[in-house]
């Protein structure tokens, strides 16, 4: 953590009281804390694009916490949601859980447990910005494929033989030849078996 | 020998008695006259309002005149010496006459008054003519006396001119003789037979005898001496028989009188009640069997008390002024407490009624022994109070959550607070301002939990707290906020719109707030099954038209079935699982106790409306 910028901890609870005491809590731990009172505000609110976490109360008037956490799902941040509640019944639980939340802690809460689950989160969250770094890294290298090198490459991928590709395409067996080295050259990888394992699941094929 | 003698003696003194025959009989009328006089005069001197009796008294006191003179008449020496008594003797018969007009007119049923009166005005006049220009009424001239024989005895007789007035006295005569038989036959008419027999009867025949033997007297046909006492004697007698029927009417009167007196004992001792007489001073005269009954004391205890004592030491009410205002007023009603012997009070309704007994003011206090009932009316108030704790206990259950989240809150503050400033201490150079406010937050929020614990703590109370003037508008905000966990729980808003300036209602602070409570859990709990549709709780205060304080709250909830919008006040109906049933009973019973009303009715849209009001007169203005 201490290599890494610091996380963003939003809290999302009605009682400013609490909101407050969270804040400094956090604060203490290290972590940066934006604080927002009801469920719109957060959702109005330009978020930075950086890995952090929410804590959500689930009792709050007008939009609830369950309801923000399903609101959130739609945009895949990778943004890891821990419930804080004071009541939480067995249907709150499982909707929650559900739909992926980390943690439901107790209020009152520990500042051990609290800061723990804060930590997991985070780290969580900064895992799954990192795959999404890489992964934007390997768009970045298919980018500068052309359309042809692209189809070559899909079809390679399929484990189909030059020749076939050549007659599925409607071109030369030769040329087909040509585009796969360029792919493999273009891509920096050795092999078909490294070409799948590294772009198998971005191209859909 | 002696024999012989006595009775030669008594032979002598007979003959000699003889020979005064008609003064001895005319000696005994006056007196028997002026004996019965006597009598009925004392009788009336005891009573002034029986005038019958001094008129009969009059009259007899007259005819014993009239005998006296008549007596002497008969032993005048000289015409003049007869004249000179003739005058008063028509004295005698003019006072008689009056009282016998006036004995009618007290005596009999109804008489012809008017002409009484004429006939009585006559009677006075012809004492003109008996003192002024003639020897008396009876004769312009008497011009000698004549000795006549009379019962054995020789007395004399007038014999002279006749005065012309006399003629006006005769009439007078006729005229009493219509007069009594016209009072006779009324009295007779109204069922008083023997009375109109009797004084009709007499007066006819006195009138008859009276007027003849004055024609034969006053007229000269036949010389003779005036008896008139005589018949008047004979009014005197008929009419002191029909006085007498009142001696027997008395006697069988005190035989009415204890039969009375028997039968108002039983009421008295028969009756339920408690009941005493007592006398101007204080003094218990007379009392039931109950008042010993009740208060254990014993007829010689109860006979030395006086209505003071009751109130000094055997009674514990202060009500003095009770007693006099019974005295004053006629009468009071009040409820008062009694001491008794074995230190149990009573508690009595008492009335005291003014009651004249012969001209002598009595209080009579009429009780009622209401002790019973009034312990039944603490129990049940106890278990009024008791249902009404039962439903705070049961609220509070239902309100579990709602409390648990709202004392979670500042838990939660505080701890986080807490170890968020330890945690900055360890730091090297903690930041002083921030722990300020820190400690600043804990401090705020332990206030905060202590009101919610306080809440409930007074709720939970077992006996409610005092009377005090309550500020609703305050009272309705702290249950809302109350509520707010439960609000937000079941996602049902509650929206307060308070007028400025409510009057405050004298009550019980906790028993209003129970009231505030039932009525918005019972409005969420009617929404709870409702969807599709937005759910809140307005709550409405405001003074009406008639100054009336008036709440609503108002719910968008499913509404009462028409027929039990008047039910739902009814303990131990409840359409609610979990619920009771008194939650809305307990309500109304705090409200009407406090002169305030309850009703629910259905809102044109969804949902319903409880209406809680404050009339006017039960409000304390800001």
């Amino acid at each position: 953590m201490t290599a890494d910028p610091p996380a963003t901890v939003y809290v999302v609870d009605d009682d400013p009281p609490v909101c407050r005491s969270l804040e400094r809590l956090l604060r203490s731990a290290g972590y940066s804390v934006r604080v927002f009172h009801s469920a719109p505000e957060f959702l109005a609110d330009p978020r930075d694009q950086a890995p952090g976490c929410v804590i959500l109360d689930i009792l709050m008037p007008g939009m609830d916490g369950p309801t923000l956490q399903e609101s959130l799902q739609p945009e895949h941040r990778p943004l890891p949601v821990i419930f804080l509640s004071g009541y939480a019944d067995v249907t709150t639980t499982v909707r929650v859980m559900k739909h992926g939340a980390t943690d439901l802690l107790q209020k009152p809460v520990e500042d051990a447990t609290l800061l723990a689950a804060v930590e997991a989160a985070v780290a969580a969250s900064r895992q799954a910005w990192g795959e999404q770094k890489a992964d934007a890294r390997l768009q970045e290298r298919l980018a500068v494929l052309t359309r042809r090198e692209r189809e070559v490459m899909e079809k390679v991928m399929t484990g189909a033989l030059n020749k076939q590709i050549a007659y599925d395409l409607g071109i030369a067996e030769k040329t087909v030849k040509i585009h796969r080295g360029q792919v493999m050259h273009k891509l920096r990888v050795e092999s078909v078996a490294e070409l799948v394992r590294l772009f198998g699941a971005k191209t859909g094929a | 020998m002696l024999a012989a003698m006595s009775a030669e003696t008594a032979a002598t003194a007979w003959t000699s008695l003889g020979q005064s025959g008609a003064t001895i009989v005319f000696a005994i009328a006056p007196a028997v006259c002026a004996t019965l006089g006597l009598i009925y005069g004392v009788v009336w001197l005891r009573n002034r309002d029986f005038k019958a009796y001094l008129m009969f008294s009059l009259l007899c006191f007259s005819t014993a005149g009239m005998g006296g003179v008549e007596l002497a008449m008969m032993h005048a020496r000289s015409p003049e010496a007869y004249g000179a008594l003739q005058r008063i003797h028509q004295v005698f018969i003019c006072t008689g006459y009056l009282s016998a007009i006036g004995f009618f007119e007290k005596f009999m049923v109804s008489t012809w008054s008017r002409l009484g009166i004429i006939l009585c005005a006559t009677r006075v006049i012809t004492l003109l003519p008996n003192f002024i220009g003639a020897a008396s009424l009876n004769f312009r001239v008497i011009t000698r006396l004549q000795p006549v024989r009379l019962l054995g005895e020789t007395v004399f007789a007038p014999v002279g001119k006749v005065n012309p007035w006399i003629v006006l006295a005769q009439a007078t005569v006729v005229g009493l003789f219509i007069y009594s038989t016209h009072a006779s036959v009324r009295t007779w008419r109204a069922g008083q037979r023997q009375k109109a027999w009797l004084a009709g009867g007499s007066i006819g025949v006195f009138t008859f005898v009276g007027l003849g033997q004055a024609i034969l007297h006053s007229w000269g046909i036949v010389p003779m001496p005036l008896t008139i006492a005589w018949f008047f004697l004979l009014v005197v007698v008929a009419m002191g028989y029909q006085l007498s029927q009142g001696i027997l009417e008395a006697e069988a009167m005190v035989g009415d009188l204890q039969a009375q007196k028997a039968l108002t004992d039983a009421v008295f001792d028969g009756m339920p009640g408690l009941l005493g007489l007592y006398g101007k001073d204080g003094r218990l005269l007379r009392w039931n069997r109950n008042l010993e009954r009740l208060t254990g004391y014993s007829a010689e205890e109860l006979a030395q008390t006086t209505v003071q004592d009751w109130y000094r030491g055997m009674a514990l009410g202060r009500s003095d002024n009770r007693w006099s205002q019974g005295l004053e007023a006629g009468r009071s009603v009040f409820e008062t407490r009694l001491g008794t012997r074995n230190g149990d009070p009573l508690t009595v309704l008492i009335s005291f009624a003014r009651l004249e007994l012969r001209g002598i003011v009595h209080l009579l206090a009429i009780g009622i022994d209401i002790t019973e009932e009034r312990r039944m009316d603490q129990e049940l108030s106890l278990q009024r109070r008791q249902l009404a704790h039962l439903d705070r206990v049961s609220a509070m259950g239902l309100l579990s959550a709602s409390i648990a989240h709202e004392l979670n809150q500042p838990l939660t503050a505080i701890l986080s607070n807490a170890q968020a400033g330890i945690r900055f201490l360890a730091a090297p150079d903690p930041n002083l301002a921030e722990l300020r406010e820190i400690f600043k937050d804990i401090a705020e929020e332990d206030a905060r939990a202590g009101k919610v614990i306080r809440g409930m703590r007074a709720l939970l109370k077992k006996e409610a707290g005092t009377t005090d003037v309550v500020d609703l508008g305050p009272l309705l905000e702290d249950t809302a906020l109350m509520l707010r966990g439960e609000s937000v729980i079941r996602n049902i808003p509650i929206r307060l719109d308070l007028g400025r300036d409510l009057p405050g209602v004298r009550g019980d602070r906790v028993q209003f707030q129970q009231v505030a409570l039932n009525l918005l859990v019972n409005a969420m709990e009617a929404m709870d099954a409702v969807q599709g549709r937005e759910r809140w709780i307005d709550v409405k205060a405001g003074r009406t038209g008639a100054g009336d304080l008036r709440i609503q709250v108002i719910d968008r909830g499913t509404g009462i079935p028409g027929d039990q919008l008047e039910q739902v006040f009814q303990p131990f109906r409840t359409s609610k699982r979990g619920g009771m049933g008194i939650g809305l009973s307990v309500c109304r019973s705090i409200l009407e106790s406090v002169g305030g009303r309850i009703q629910a009715e259905n809102n044109e849209g969804p949902g319903a409306t409880f209406t809680v009001l404050f009339p006017a007169s039960s409000l304390e203005l800001p």
